[in-house]
C-alpha cells in the first residue's frame, strides 16, 4: 500500500515534470526595454557609488597625507640635536677624549633622542679589527642621521651614519632616552677593552656624511615606476568662432557632463641635480574619461540612422541600430574616453624633509578615442559606431602640480605618494562650441630605486 | 558542440557589454524561465519583478560564470534566488484551506495532459509560499531536501512535510479538475 503511495507521489511529480519540460510563456515586448532600462539605471548608479567611495578614499589620503606632514614638521623641531657635536666626538683622535665627549653628548638629556647599542658579532677572519658595535642611534634633527656602527679600526675607530628610515622618526623616540645612557656606558666599556692608545683616530671620510649629500648613499639616479588612479573633468570657455545663438554654451555641456574615474601609469627617470632639486622625465599613458548625458531631442539627424551629437570636446557623428526617428524622450548616456601618451619633464623640490613640491610640463599625444553609449530607446542599442569627435588636436601640453611625499622602505628603495592636479594648457579642439581644458586629480603611488 | 561554443562566445559579448548579444542571449532563454517564475511566484506581477531582476543579475554577475555549459543550470538558480527574495519580501502568507476539499486525493493523473499548464500552474500557486517553493524545487527542479532546507531556512523534515502537504493539495485539487471535465464532458 505504502508502495502504491509513493509510486503515485512519483507518478505526481513526473507528469508535471514532463508538462513544464518544455513550456515556455512569450514575455511581453516591453519587458526587454524595462529590463535594459533598469540595467542603464543601476549601471550609473553604480559608476556614482565608485566616485562617491573615490572620493572618500581620497580625503582619507589627503588626511593621512597631511598628518604625515605635521608628524615631520613637529618631529624635526622637536629633535634637534647637535650633530656637529656627534661629529667633533667621533672625530677626535683619542680614545680617551672618545670616552669623555661621548659621555658628554648626552648630558643635554631631551636633545640626543635615542640610541639602541649592541654588541656585533665577531669577525672570524681578523681578531684584531672584529669589535663592531652595531646601532641604531636616532639623531632625529633634520639632517636625520644614524649612527649606523662605530668599529675597530687598524689605528683608529671608524663609525658610519645611514639616513633614518622615516618611519622610525615616527615611534616614540623619547622612550628610548635609558638605553642611549646604557648603550654609550657600554660602548666607554668597550672602548677600554680595546685597549687603544692615544694614536687613534677617527676616519674622518666616513663620517663626512650630511643630508645635504645623501645622493652620496642614495645614488644621484633613481628610476620610479607608478600608477595614478584619479577623477577626470574639464574646464571650459566660451569659443568666440563657434555661432553664439547655437544654445551650445557652457552651462548646456555643465549641466549634462560630469567627471569619471580616470588612471594613468608610467616611468620615469630622474636625476638629483643636489639636495633639493630633482629633475626627471619618462613616459607614461593615461585616460581621459568624461561622462555624457543628454536627450533624444539633441542627437541632430543627418541621414537615415547617422547623427550629429555636440560634446564639449567637439561634434561627432553616432550611427545608430536602424532607420527611424529617435523620440525625443530618449535619454542617451555616454563617455567618452580620450587616451593619451606623454612626455613629461618634472622638478622636484625639496622642501622639508621627505616632503617634495613636483611641478612639471607633459607633451601629450592623443593615442585613441572612445565613445561608449547607451541609449534607454532598446531599438537603437544595436549596431552602433562611433566616427570620432571631430577637430581634436593630436599634440598638445599641459602641466601638472603636486607634493611628493617619499618613504624609505629599503636601502635605495622608497615608495612614492604624489597627488597631482594636471590640466592641459591648450583646449582639446578650436572647433568644438566651447573650448575644452581637460583636466584631472590623480594620486600617483609608485616605487622609486636609487642607483 | 556548437551550440557549446554559440554559448561561450554569447556569454562572452555579453560580459563586454554588448547590447544586441544580451537581448539574443534574453530571446534564447527568456520564455523558459519565464514559466518558471509563474510557477514560484505568488502572482503575475510578481513573476514579472523576479524574471526582470534575475535577467538583471544574470548579466551583472555573468562575467563570474566559468564554464558555459553550466549557463543555462545557473541561470535556473538565479531566478530560484530571487524568487526565494521576493518571499522573504512578501512575507505576509495567504491562507490556504488544505484539508478542507471535499475531494479525495486521487492517483489517476490522466487529468493532467487535459489541463494547459496555465491551469496546473494556477493550481500550484495557490499553495502558501515554502510550501510551492519546496515542491517545485523537489518536485519539478529536482533539488534535494537538504538544499530546499538550506535555502528556505527550514528543517529537512519541514521540507519533507512541506512537499508532502503540497502533493496531497495538488492532488485533491487535480481530482476536483477531473470531476469538472467529466461533467463538462457529460
Amino acid at each position: 500500500m505504502n508502495k502504491n503511495y509513493t509510486n503515485s507521489e512519483e507518478e505526481l511529480d513526473k507528469k508535471l515534470k514532463e508538462r513544464y519540460l518544455n513550456h515556455s510563456m512569450e514575455p511581453e515586448a516591453a519587458m526587454w526595454s524595462e529590463i535594459s532600462g533598469r540595467m542603464a539605471e543601476r549601471k550609473l548608479l553604480v559608476v556614482q557609488k565608485r566616485i562617491r567611495i573615490f572620493k572618500v578614499f581620497s580625503i582619507l589620503l589627503g588626511i593621512g597625507f597631511l598628518s604625515l606632514l605635521v608628524n615631520n614638521l613637529f618631529l624635526s623641531k622637536e629633535g634637534v640635536v647637535g650633530i656637529s657635536k656627534a661629529e667633533d666626538v667621533l672625530m677626535t683622535d683619542s680614545v680617551d677624549d672618545q670616552e669623555a665627549q661621548l659621555t658628554g653628548v648626552i648630558v643635554p638629556k631631551g636633545q640626543l633622542k635615542g640610541v639602541a647599542l649592541e654588541r656585533g658579532d665577531e669577525d672570524p677572519v681578523s681578531k684584531t679589527n672584529t669589535n663592531v658595535i652595531k646601532s641604531s642611534t636616532l639623531q632625529p634633527d633634520d639632517k636625520q642621521r644614524v649612527l649606523e656602527f662605530v668599529q675597530e679600526k687598524e689605528g683608529g675607530l671608524q663609525a658610519s651614519f645611514e639616513e633614518i628610515p622615516y618611519l622610525s622618526r615616527l615611534g616614540n623616540i623619547s622612550d628610548l632616552t635609558n638605553s642611549v645612557f646604557s648603550g654609550l656606558d657600554r660602548l666607554s666599556g668597550l672602548a677600554e677593552d680595546m685597549d687603544m692608545e692615544s694614536q687613534s683616530h677617527v676616519l674622518a671620510d666616513t663620517i663626512q656624511y650630511d643630508i645635504a649629500d645623501s645622493h652620496k648613499v642614495r645614488g644621484k639616479w633613481f628610476f620610479e615606476g607608478f600608477g595614478a588612479p584619479g577623477l577626470s573633468y574639464r574646464s571650459l570657455s566660451t569659443n568666440k568662432d563657434f555661432s553664439r545663438n547655437s544654445g551650445y554654451n557652457k552651462s548646456y555641456f555643465n549641466s549634462r557632463e560630469s567627471a569619471e574615474l580616470a588612471w594613468s601609469v608610467g616611468g620615469s627617470i630622474g636625476y638629483r641635480m643636489n639636495s633639493t632639486l630633482t629633475l626627471k622625465s619618462g613616459i607614461f599613458i593615461s585616460t581621459h574619461p568624461l561622462s555624457f548625458r543628454t536627450g533624444g531631442e539633441f542627437l541632430i539627424k543627418l541621414s537615415d540612422s547617422q547623427y550629429k551629437l555636440y560634446t564639449s570636446s567637439g561634434e561627432t557623428t553616432i550611427t545608430l541600430a536602424g532607420p527611424g526617428e529617435i523620440p525625443e524622450e530618449t535619454v542617451l548616456k555616454s563617455s567618452i574616453i580620450l587616451n593619451y601618451l606623454s612626455v613629461p619633464l618634472m622638478l622636484e623640490y625639496r622642501l622639508f624633509g621627505n616632503t617634495s613640491v613636483s611641478l612639471g610640463l607633459n607633451l601629450e599625444h592623443l593615442t585613441s578615442q572612445h565613445l561608449n553609449w547607451e541609449s534607454t530607446e532598446e531599438s537603437i542599442n544595436g549596431e552602433e559606431k562611433f566616427n570620432g569627435i571631430s577637430g581634436l588636436k593630436s599634440n598638445t601640453i599641459g602641466f601638472s602640480l603636486g607634493l611628493l611625499q617619499e618613504q624609505t622602505i629599503f636601502e635605495h628603495t622608497a615608495v612614492i605618494l604624489n597627488p597631482t592636479f594636471m590640466s592641459h594648457l591648450r583646449p582639446l579642439s578650436n572647433t568644438s562650441p566651447v573650448h575644452s581644458y581637460p583636466n584631472s586629480f590623480r594620486l600617483r603611488i609608485g616605487v622609486r630605486r636609487y642607483f | 558542440m556548437s551550440g557549446e561554443a554559440d554559448h561561450k562566445k554569447l556569454i562572452y559579448k555579453c560580459v563586454k557589454g554588448d547590447s544586441k548579444a544580451r537581448k539574443e542571449l534574453y530571446d534564447l532563454f527568456a520564455p523558459g524561465f519565464l514559466s518558471l517564475c509563474h510557477r514560484y511566484a505568488k502572482s503575475p506581477e510578481d513573476a514579472r519583478d523576479v524574471f526582470q531582476e534575475g535577467f538583471i543579475k544574470i548579466f551583472e554577475n555573468l562575467h563570474s560564470l566559468k564554464d558555459p555549459r553550466a549557463l543555462p543550470g545557473w541561470m535556473k538558480r538565479i531566478f530560484v534566488n530571487e524568487a526565494l527574495k521576493m518571499i522573504g519580501k512578501n512575507s505576509a502568507h495567504m491562507m490556504v484551506d488544505l484539508s478542507g476539499s471535499n475531494y479525495p486525493i486521487t492517483s489517476q493523473y490522466d487529468v493532467i495532459d487535459q489541463l494547459e499548464v496555465g491551469e496546473i500552474t494556477a493550481i500550484i500557486t495557490r499553495l502558501p509560499d515554502k510550501m510551492r517553493i519546496t515542491f517545485n524545487m523537489y518536485a519539478i527542479e529536482g533539488y534535494s531536501h537538504a538544499e530546499i532546507a538550506g535555502a528556505l531556512g527550514i528543517s529537512v523534515g519541514t521540507s519533507k512535510s512541506n512537499l508532502h502537504d503540497a502533493r496531497r493539495y495538488i492532488q485533491r485539487e487535480l481530482e476536483k479538475m477531473r470531476s469538472i471535465k467529466k461533467n463538462h464532458c457529460v
